[in-house]
This record gives C-alpha cells, sequence and structure tokens, in this order.
C-alpha cells in the first residue's frame, strides 16, 4: 500500500510542476524591441479603413504622414512634406516632399504616390471615415505637377485642415499592403489574431536624430492583444511590457505600490463623466418625466446636489477632477477660464425645486402633479469608477428626495437603450475627447446630430438654448480667426452650464505605468499617449540597439 | 434493432442536437438586447460609418431570414462572415480550435492522472477516507472563474492546471466509487489474503476491469472541461474558441456564436455517444 501511495504522489507531484509552472506567459521579446497590450484585435491594417481604435492606433505606428499633429503644440509639423504652404483663401495646399524618400520595401517615394494615396482616401468606395472631415470630399481634387510636388484643391476653407493630413498614410500607389509596406517608422511583420500584432522597424524611414543616428530607436513593436488587466499589470511588473496606459485608479494603487517609480499621474484628462436626463419627446416615457427632464430647474437642482468632490476623492482615489463644463482644464486652449456655474449647494438645490415646482414631503419629493420623483440611471457595467459614482449619485440625491435606481447595462444593450430605443431616464457614462480641438466635439453639440445623447437627431432645435449651441458650434467651425472661435466655444460653455444638459461631474486623470528602463518618453495626456513619439522611444537594457542603428546614419 | 440502424440513429440524435443549439444561438442573440448596436455609434468620429454599416445589416436582419441564410451557408459550406472581425468565421474557428483542443487534452489528461492518483491509495484505505477524499471535495465547491483569478493573483499556475483540478474534483467521486467496489470483491480480497503485492493488483486486476467504465468516464469529462472553456480562456486569455465565444456573445456575433455552438453540440453529442452507445454496441 506504501508503494501505492509514494508512486501516486509521485505522479500528482510531477503533474503539477508541470501545470503550475509560469501562468500564462506573453511572446517572447526579441532585442530592441518595445513591447504593450492593446485590448481588442485591429478590424483592419488597411490605414485607409480605419474605423476603431487598435486599427487607428497601428496606423499611427506605421503609417508615414505627410503632415503630424504635434500632440504637445497641437500645431501640424511637416513629416514626408518638406514643407506646406496654404492659399490666403484656404482652398489650395500645396505639399513640397522631401527628397530621396523609400518606402520600406526600398522603393522610392514620390507625388504619385502620395497622389494616389490621397485619391485612394476620398474615393467613396474606400469609404474612409477621414474622407468626412474634407466635408465636400468628391470636389477635392489632387494633382501632381512634379516628383516632389502635390497641390491639394478644397471646394472651400476647412478650419484645422492640417490635421486631417495627420491621419493619411502614405503608401505605394497601386500596391495597397495593409501596412506590410509603409514609409512610416514600423511595417507590419507579423499578426496572430487574438494574440499579438508584431511591427518590425522600417529600415528606410526618414527620420534621423540629432546626432544623426537612423530613428526609429526600437526594432520593433509587439502589441499583444490582451483583454484582462490583472493580468497585464503582472506581466507589466515582471518586466515583460513596457507601458500600461489608461490605468483605472485602483490598478494604479497596486502598480503604485509594487513599484513606485513606474507609476504616473498626468493630471486631468480631457476626459469626462457626466450625468444627463433624456430629454427626448420620443422617448417612451410617461410625459410627466419627460416634463421633469425638460425642466432647467430640475436638471441644475440634481446638479447642485451632487458631491463631486467626493465623486473624485473616492470613487477615483482622488485621481480625477471635479467638472464643471465639457471642456477639461487640461485643455488650456479652449478651456473656459470665467465659467459660471451653480456651485454645490443641497440649500441651493431644495429652493430651486421649490420654485421649479416640486415639493417635499418627509423624505420623499412631488411633482406639481403629485408624482414622486424616482428616476433610474443606467450606466455600462464593468466600470468600477463609474459604478462607485452612481451609487454615491444615488446618495447624494436622497438626500434632495429623489429615489434612484442605478441600472448597470453591458455595451451593446445600452447603447440600444440610448442610441435606437431611447429608453432610459437618465444616463451616466463618459466621454473619451481624444483631440482638444472643439470641432471634434460638432457631432456631440449640433442638435441634428444622433449623438446629440440628451435629444438625438432633432428636426430643428426643440429650445432657444439649443438654437444658440448650433449657432455657435457652427460659427466656431467655419472662422479662420482664432478669437472669434473661442469666443464661440467660451459661449457654448457658458450654456451647458446654466443649462445642464449634460451634468458633468470629473475628469478622470490620465495615469499611466511605464518602465523605468523605457527613454525619450514624453508625457502627454491626448491620444495615443506615451507612445506618441515612439520613433525616440528606446529601452535602455542593457542590450541597447543604438549600435546597430550606425550604419543608417547620416 | 440492427446495428447500422442503431448508428444511424444515434447519428441522427447528434444532428438534431446540433439543429437545437443552432436554433437556440440565433433565437437568443437575436432577441438579446443590443443586438442591433454598435460600440462605434457612442464614438462621434466613428459613428457615421457604424450606423450606416448598421443600416445596411438591420434591413436584413428578419430572423427567419438569419436561419435560412445560416442554414443555406452551412450547407454549402460557408459558415459566414464575423460581425466583429470582418473575416470568414472559418478562418477565426480553425485557427483556435487547435489551441482549445490541446488545453482540453492536457487539462482532461492531468484531471485523470490526479483522480486516480488520488483515488487508488484513498479507495484501499481501512479508515478516514473521507478525510483523505476532503481536498477533492472542497475543490468541488470553487468555481472555476475563482480558481483561475487565485491563480493569476498568486501568479502561479495556468489554465491547464486549472481545469485539471476543476477534472479531477468530478471525476475523482465516480473514480473512488469504482475502485472501492474493485477492492472489495471477493476475488481481489482473495489475491490481498495471497499476499499478492497492491501494484500487481492494480495492474492486473483493477485496471483492466474498469478500463470500459473509465474510458466512458473520459468521454464525458469531455463534456465538463467544455463547459469550463470559457471562463478558462477568457480570464487566462488563453487564444481558444472559448475565448473567441465569450468575444462573441460580449459583441453579438451571431456568425461566430453558431458556429461555435454547432461545434460544441457536435462534440457534446459525439462524447455522449461514444460513452454511452458505442460501449453499449461493442457489447452488445
Amino acid at each position: 500500500m506504501r508503494s501505492l501511495l509514494r508512486s501516486s504522489l509521485l505522479s500528482a507531484s510531477l503533474m503539477a510542476l508541470l501545470t503550475v509552472s509560469a501562468p500564462c506567459q506573453a511572446a517572447p521579446r526579441q532585442p530592441g524591441e518595445l513591447a504593450w497590450t492593446i485590448h481588442y484585435d485591429p478590424k483592419t491594417f488597411d490605414p485607409a479603413k480605419v474605423d476603431e481604435q487598435a486599427s487607428e492606433l497601428v496606423r499611427y505606428l506605421t503609417g508615414g504622414v505627410l503632415l503630424r499633429l504635434n500632440r504637445q503644440t497641437q500645431e501640424p509639423e511637416p513629416q514626408l512634406a518638406e514643407s506646406f504652404r496654404v492659399s490666403p483663401q484656404g482652398t489650395l495646399i500645396v505639399f513640397k516632399l522631401r527628397g530621396g524618400m523609400r518606402f520600406s520595401d526600398g522603393s522610392a517615394l514620390t507625388s504619385a504616390d502620395v497622389a494616389w494615396s490621397l485619391h485612394r482616401v476620398l474615393a467613396p468606395a474606400t469609404q474612409d471615415p477621414v474622407a468626412d472631415e474634407f466635408l465636400s470630399p468628391r470636389e477635392v481634387t489632387v494633382d501632381a505637377p512634379d516628383k516632389l510636388t502635390v497641390r491639394v484643391h478644397l471646394p472651400r476653407r476647412i478650419i484645422g485642415v492640417g490635421k486631417i493630413f495627420d491621419e493619411i498614410a502614405i503608401e505605394p500607389a497601386n500596391r495597397p499592403s495593409e501596412g506590410r509596406v509603409t514609409s512610416g517608422p514600423f511595417t507590419v511583420a507579423d499578426y496572430k489574431r487574438g494574440q499579438y500584432v508584431r511591427l518590425r522597424r522600417n529600415p528606410n524611414y526618414w527620420r534621423h536624430d540629432a546626432a544623426g543616428v537612423q530613428l526609429p530607436y526600437a526594432t520593433g513593436l509587439r502589441l499583444d492583444i490582451l483583454n484582462n488587466r490583472e493580468q497585464e499589470i503582472s506581466l507589466f511588473l515582471r518586466g515583460e511590457y513596457d507601458l500600461v496606459d489608461a490605468l483605472s485608479p485602483d490598478y494604479f494603487a497596486l502598480v503604485a505600490k509594487k513599484s513606485p517609480q513606474s507609476v504616473q499621474d498626468l493630471g486631468a484628462s480631457l476626459n469626462t463623466e457626466q450625468l444627463w436626463f433624456n430629454q427626448s419627446s420620443a422617448a417612451p416615457l410617461p410625459d410627466f418625466e419627460k416634463a421633469w427632464f425638460q425642466n432647467r430647474g430640475f436638471r441644475v437642482a440634481v446638479s447642485q446636489a451632487i458631491h463631486r468632490a467626493d465623486l473624485a476623492r473616492i470613487a477615483y482615489d482622488g485621481h480625477a477632477t471635479p467638472a464643471f463644463g465639457f471642456i477639461s482644464p487640461a485643455n488650456r486652449l479652449w478651456h473656459n477660464d470665467d465659467l459660471k456655474y451653480a456651485h454645490e449647494s443641497v440649500a441651493d438645490a431644495n429652493r430651486m425645486l421649490l420654485a421649479s415646482g416640486f415639493h417635499l414631503s418627509g423624505n420623499q419629493l412631488y411633482d406639481a402633479a403629485g408624482h414622486p420623483v424616482k428616476f433610474s440611471i443606467v450606466t455600462n457595467s464593468g466600470n468600477a469608477a463609474r459604478q462607485k459614482m452612481a451609487a454615491m449619485i444615488q446618495q447624494d440625491l436622497a438626500v434632495i428626495g429623489m429615489q434612484v435606481t442605478i441600472v448597470p447595462l453591458d455595451f451593446p444593450a445600452l447603447i440600444e437603450r440610448l442610441m435606437h430605443k431611447q429608453d432610459y431616464e437618465a444616463c451616466l457614462l463618459g466621454v473619451s475627447n481624444t483631440e482638444p480641438d472643439p470641432t471634434s466635439m460638432m457631432n456631440m453639440w449640433l442638435s441634428s446630430s444622433p449623438n446629440h445623447q440628451w435629444n438625438p437627431s432633432e428636426q430643428t432645435p426643440a429650445t432657444e438654448w439649443e438654437a444658440e449651441i448650433d449657432r455657435q458650434m457652427q460659427a466656431q467651425a467655419s472662422s479662420p480667426l482664432r478669437n472669434e472661435r473661442k469666443r464661440s466655444v467660451d459661449l457654448v460653455q457658458q450654456i451647458v452650464a446654466d443649462q445642464q444638459p449634460f451634468i458633468y461631474l470629473v475628469y478622470p486623470n490620465v495615469l499611466q505605468a511605464v518602465s523605468p528602463q523605457l527613454r525619450g518618453v514624453q508625457a502627454l495626456i491626448v491620444s495615443p499617449g506615451p507612445v506618441w513619439n515612439i520613433d525616440a522611444i528606446r529601452r535602455d537594457d542593457g542590450r541597447d540597439e543604438k549600435g546597430s542603428h550606425q550604419g543608417g546614419a547620416r | 434493432m440492427r446495428l447500422p440502424v442503431k448508428i444511424a440513429a444515434r447519428v441522427g440524435r447528434t444532428l438534431l442536437l446540433m439543429v437545437f443549439a443552432a436554433a437556440g444561438t440565433i433565437l437568443l442573440v437575436r432577441f438579446a438586447p443590443g443586438f442591433f448596436s454598435d460600440v462605434r455609434e457612442m464614438d462621434t468620429k466613428y459613428a457615421p460609418g457604424a450606423r450606416s454599416e448598421m443600416q445596411a445589416e438591420n434591413y436584413r436582419q428578419s430572423t427567419w431570414l438569419i436561419a435560412s441564410q445560416v442554414a443555406k451557408g452551412w450547407l454549402d459550406g460557408d459558415f459566414g462572415q464575423s460581425r466583429q472581425f470582418g473575416v470568414p468565421v472559418s478562418e477565426l474557428v480553425g485557427a483556435r480550435i487547435r489551441v482549445s483542443a490541446l488545453l482540453l487534452a492536457q487539462g482532461i489528461f492531468g484531471g485523470w492522472l490526479l483522480a486516480i492518483c488520488g483515488a487508488l491509495p484513498i479507495s484501499g484505505l481501512r479508515s478516514d477516507r473521507l478525510l483523505w477524499g476532503l481536498p477533492f471535495t472542497i475543490l468541488l465547491a470553487v468555481p472555476t472563474a475563482a480558481m483561475a483569478t487565485a491563480c493569476i493573483l498568486a501568479e502561479t499556475g495556468g489554465p491547464v492546471l486549472v481545469l485539471s483540478l476543476l477534472i479531477a474534483a468530478r471525476e475523482f467521486k465516480f473514480l473512488h466509487g469504482l475502485l472501492e467496489r474493485a477492492w472489495r470483491s471477493p476475488h481481489l480480497l482473495y489475491g490481498r489474503a495471497q499476499g499478492l503485492s497492491w501494484r500487481a493488483l492494480v495492474r492486473m486486476h483493477i485496471l483492466p476491469n474498469a478500463a470500459q467504465q473509465l474510458c466512458a468516464l473520459t468521454t464525458l469529462s469531455i463534456v465538463t472541461a467544455l463547459g469550463a472553456l470559457v471562463p478558462i480562456e477568457v480570464i487566462f486569455t488563453v487564444p481558444g474558441v472559448g475565448q473567441l465565444a465569450w468575444s462573441a456573445v460580449m459583441n453579438r456575433d451571431l456568425p461566430v456564436l453558431v458556429a461555435v455552438s454547432l461545434l460544441m453540440a457536435c462534440v457534446v453529442g459525439v462524447a455522449g455517444m461514444i460513452s454511452k452507445d458505442i460501449f453499449t454496441l461493442e457489447a452488445a
């Protein structure tokens, strides 16, 4: 019996040894390679068909562009174009290309390739979302009078036209390669669905550093497809990954505890967290509820009753900034520093509700017709900070007599309720602003837009203040003068603060973890975050690949 | 009934199971909240494109139309296009089957090894059997996802270990009972009284006699392992069929879900057939 027990234990131990070994390893890192994660598979590597964030990142890392928007100054800077000139009317842009440029496969890059790439983006058959930024893409013409000159004729002036070229990757004419042949810093080398995207350094990339060393420094990038934050952080702490972007506060605390030199809180982001009420007249809600939500006093009272500082302190562990407007103070160029808004005060909220026809009986608030004020807040499940905020708002509103139920839904179900059926009372959600320019928020503010969340796709503006927002947003989008644009945007910020169609709660801070071994990372709060200057980032791990690049030095 | 008729009946039953699985999947997903939505609709940058794609797709999305299209596609050998990834489903599932099959094989092998290593000595004990079997009983009470999360947090173990422990916990009870009965059989008691070694008794009497039942149980382990495949692959980020199924559910990717459901139904049907029918037929 003992021998049997011994052999059994031996077999079990062997089995345990075989299976206990490292849980889930990332793919092996190649020398000089940087690695981090993306959460989903890119839908496409074709730079002209990008319509989601993972593909957008791959395009950013692989695509050579005429102009690159400097993420710090927000000004377009020449890249493949040595210089560019916009005519005084804003209808002609002339690009002068750098001489002697080559694609990653060694073929020459000329104006014919640029013209072909622009035509491809503009062609309706391509269905590139970037084409819409030209306002009338069919009327845009492109010609190449010589090998180094490209002219783009626009039917009318487009404000901030330079940033559109930041999204157009130049490919070899008539040879679309889905990122395999590029003019940017990297090329797509390998892709295993659900596992990783591997990018290889472009040996013919045109940029060199001040010392004449050819960029990029990294020999390659590995973007692991991983939608598991625990595992991502565990692998980061083990040195398998070089950075973790968009950390949530709880994970930030975890990394800070184990590797305090890695974490960075960059302060308020451009993103907002907000609560709004369904004001759509088509919503399947009782009329008295619609009347509450369309009542400015009701919305302002709710805003006054919410303790934003507590939301930031508790739900975000202090890694958020209380919000009162749609433009974050981090967006210094467009934030309205003179914004006037109703400050938090339960007493003022009660007075405002009383003045708006509501009355408190015991602990319950009633409207003028005697309906108890009860409603639900829908939000997406799986976002811990948001759910904590919802619970705290529930408590804050109970103080002014409102009964709130929280309904977490998965994203597809939530979108259906918001965008298709408008079957909800209030919603708590965030907006990711990837660009500081308010033109990028047009779809959210124009009353005719389906993304005008509180009352989507209005035939005509339902209220005078919405009409005014429409006018001011159109004015800022068409004015060439920065001052005029700023005045319009300031006015919209003030209207929103007065009317509270969105009750802004917090600006979550930008939290990231960067390996101390990375060199050249410059903090940035806008997309694509810490990798915006990827060609100048390298890993200092004693296996510096700099020497191997010397051959490419000028 | 004659043997070919019996086999045809079993195969028919498996096919029927597959049809029910496909129909159930289509109905559940088609009427799930959010079937007609796309996450990109919330992104103001990509909303117009997403909306026009969705409108075009929704236009042809009546339940009967979906069912007939799926049936026609499968009969023609076309499994459709993934809504989420925009690539053929066959390409998507094909690449992952190998990963999941390997995980299942390793997990089942490991689970049985652990269960046998536990059950063999414990079933031969005269006392304290309950105490020795306690770890397996406790394991049975731990949810798969909790086990996997514990492994991640402890930075030890992996998908094979979790699957093995799950299978071991499930199969230990059956094995223990089986072996306990075997030890008590008169010819083994006689053998033990004659001084035959434990190893000889196990090798020459217990394992050969229990082989048929053990094989039947092994095929049923496949069904147990399939049930655990989704949480294990999702938590450990294993690029297998389970992870694909989860992602398809979260994105209401009907063509992928139908394919995965049919695959699972087929495996379950065949496993059931082998465990129950084939041995019966052989005996007949």
